[in-house]
């Protein structure tokens, strides 16, 4: 249990973080900007500092690094905010957003739309709509089932998840060696490399509006959180709010996939780490797991800009960091039980 | 003097298959301030036909009718997740707070009220992984009790604990029911207890039931029957200390009754 003050200080401490980050990243990549550089850029329409600021950098700034540093952050806190809540919701700490087949659905999707040639748009529609497809799919299996409980959720999820991901080594199997796979494969494995206002808008809208009814629903996940039996004698309808959440779950995962590709691991640790920080109540984990999935999604994309003369795909180094941050993670709370 | 019943129940056939029901066509009414035990051996359906007076589980056939609003203390819980003990007793809002709502203040104040009550309010922000089984089944109490119900329901809510505890939590049944005014139906399968604090008894045997008066229910002959072993009922003279959780005003013998595991 925490205080109000101390929450207050832990949401004050990773927002004013996550700020600092977002600025400093600004400045990172193989044409440097100085902190004072990036704040008389981020002022300049409202307010004129002292020095001059080329055509180039307000370019970098405005139109490159602040839409791709804006997207990562949704990207990150909204896969998150999801893993949380598919966690709690699954009553399963080992659970994250892949589990219930739509990042699958989506990543079909996009590469179906890079192998027939469609356009930017086309490629964003096709993974969104068949990432609700996928949720589509989970809704009627487990209607014509007559089962709804978590196991078989859970089930449909992972059968789903195999025949999409078939599907998806069946279209990486037709495409062009030369040019598509490699185009797949790179889309697949996640990049915020094409990211625009465009693309940030596509991304903004859904996110937040799913991510703010979730928080809104947070006293809720704490009660589907304890079972079904439990939650159900606590008087809450416990399939009508599990569907709610699904699909508001579904809708992050789906635009997420859609605008930047597959990336593991944000979704399972970052829910654990923001569980350590403030504790299971949900009421206090959305706001903080969205927030700290948004700074380490900044971070990961800070990383795979520097890491290499390429840019590095971001579900190579989400994996890469998230192993050994789980097992350290996995080890801290077996200490904290001990 | 008959009171309006709290809860009917009319032909209720309890079970998971329409072909194997758990309990026979039961009819009974609850009327306030009742405490009900119920008492079976195991598979006698005790659980289910609490799950479905709840209305968690479809009844087979039949009807259970109350404008009473019901609270559930289950047999076990725990959740992966460690929430707090307050956490979790305000749970018991979830009702009443609708989709999107959150617990305020005077919710919070309820809660520690109850938690108080039940002798809890300093473990409010432990987290309720880490309580003894005692504990748990009292702050399991609380939290029915901050739902504001009228009839709380218990599954075998003395079963995991040691013998203080199970005094300790029929004491505060038996306190519920007169302070609070609310009407109680626990199962158990210790007929002392229910001859303890419990003023009417539901014995479910097979597809055979009784269900009345607890002094003229809990006898010799039928918890022998019902558990397939003699049963012997004691009575003691009572002496000058009572406790909280006796059946009587303080004149009366006390009654109790236990199963004999050696017969010479």
């Amino acid at each position: 249990m925490y205080s109000p003050n101390a929450y207050r200080v832990i949401c004050s401490s990773v927002i004013g973080l996550t700020i600092l980050l977002m600025l400093f990243s600004l400045g990172l990549g193989h044409y440097f900007l100085s902190l004072q550089q990036i704040i008389a850029i981020l002022v300049s329409p409202v307010y004129q500092l002292n020095g001059a600021i080329s055509d180039i950098d307000m370019q970098v700034i405005w139109q490159i690094r602040l839409p791709r540093i804006l997207s990562a952050f949704f990207v990150g806190g909204g896969l998150a905010l999801s893993g949380a809540v598919l966690q709690g919701v699954f009553y399963n700490p080992l659970v994250d957003p892949h589990v219930i087949g739509v990042t699958s659905g989506s990543a079909f999707g996009g590469t179906l739309a890079i192998l027939l040639g469609f356009s930017t748009f086309g490629l964003l529609t096709s993974a969104f709509c068949f990432g609700l497809l996928a949720l589509i799919l989970i809704f009627v299996i487990t209607a014509t089932l007559k089962q709804q409980n978590i196991l078989i959720l859970v089930l449909v999820g992972v059968i789903l998840s195999g025949f999409f991901s078939a599907l998806v080594s069946l279209v990486q199997y037709f495409a062009d060696s030369e040019e598509t796979l490699p185009n797949i494969i790179f889309w697949l494995l996640g990049s915020f490399a094409t990211a625009n206002w465009q693309k940030f808008l596509i991304l903004v809208i859904p996110v937040s509006i799913a991510s703010f009814i979730l928080i809104r629903l947070s006293f809720r996940i704490n009660v589907l959180s304890l079972a079904d039996n439990e939650a159900k004698s606590l008087g809450i309808s416990v399939i009508w709010t599990r569907s709610l959440v699904l699909i508001l779950c579904a809708i992050i995962v789906a635009v997420q996939v859609a605008i930047c590709g597959s990336i593991g691991w944000v979704g399972l640790i970052i829910p654990h780490a923001a569980r350590m920080l403030v504790g299971a109540n949900h009421q206090r984990l959305l706001p903080i797991a969205f927030w700290l999935g948004g700074l380490y999604m900044i971070l990961v994309d800070d990383i795979a800009r520097l890491i290499a003369t390429v840019e590095v795909p971001l579900g190579i180094i989400t994996a890469l960091l998230g192993a050994p941050c789980f097992v350290l993670l996995l080890k801290q709370q077996a200490l904290r039980k001990e | 003097m008959h009171l309006l019943p709290v809860m009917s129940v009319s032909q209720l056939v309890c079970g998971y298959q329409m072909d194997k029901p758990l309990t026979p066509a039961l009819s009974f009414d609850i009327e306030p301030n009742d405490i009900v035990a119920i008492l079976g051996v195991n598979g006698r359906g005790k659980s289910t036909l609490l799950q479905t007076l709840l209305g968690i589980q479809p009844p087979l056939s039949g009807t259970v009718m109350t404008e009473c609003a019901l609270s559930f203390v289950p047999q076990f819980f725990s959740s992966p997740f460690h929430y707090s003990v307050l956490d979790l007793v305000l749970m018991g809002k979830a009702k009443q707070l609708g989709l999107f709502g959150r617990p305020d203040k005077k919710a919070i104040a309820q809660a520690l009220d109850n938690l108080a009550l039940l002798g809890m309010q300093q473990y409010a922000e432990k987290a309720f992984s880490h309580l003894s089984g005692g504990q748990k089944q009292l702050v399991l109490m609380a939290r029915a009790l901050t739902s504001d119900c009228q009839i709380l329901l218990l599954d075998e809510p003395t079963s995991a604990l040691d013998l203080h505890n199970q005094k300790q939590v029929l004491n505060i049944l038996n306190d519920l029911a007169k302070e609070r005014h609310l009407t109680i139906l626990f199962s158990t399968h210790d007929p002392a207890q229910a001859m303890a604090i419990a003023n009417k008894v539901l014995l479910l045997d097979g597809q055979d039931y009784l269900f009345g008066q607890a002094d003229e229910l809990l006898t010799e002959q039928h918890l022998s029957q019902l558990y397939q072993i003699t049963m012997r009922k004691i009575t003691l003279a009572r002496h000058a200390k009572t406790d909280n959780c006796d059946q009587s005003s303080s004149n009366q013998p006390l009654h109790t009754i236990v199963p004999l595991y050696r017969e010479e």
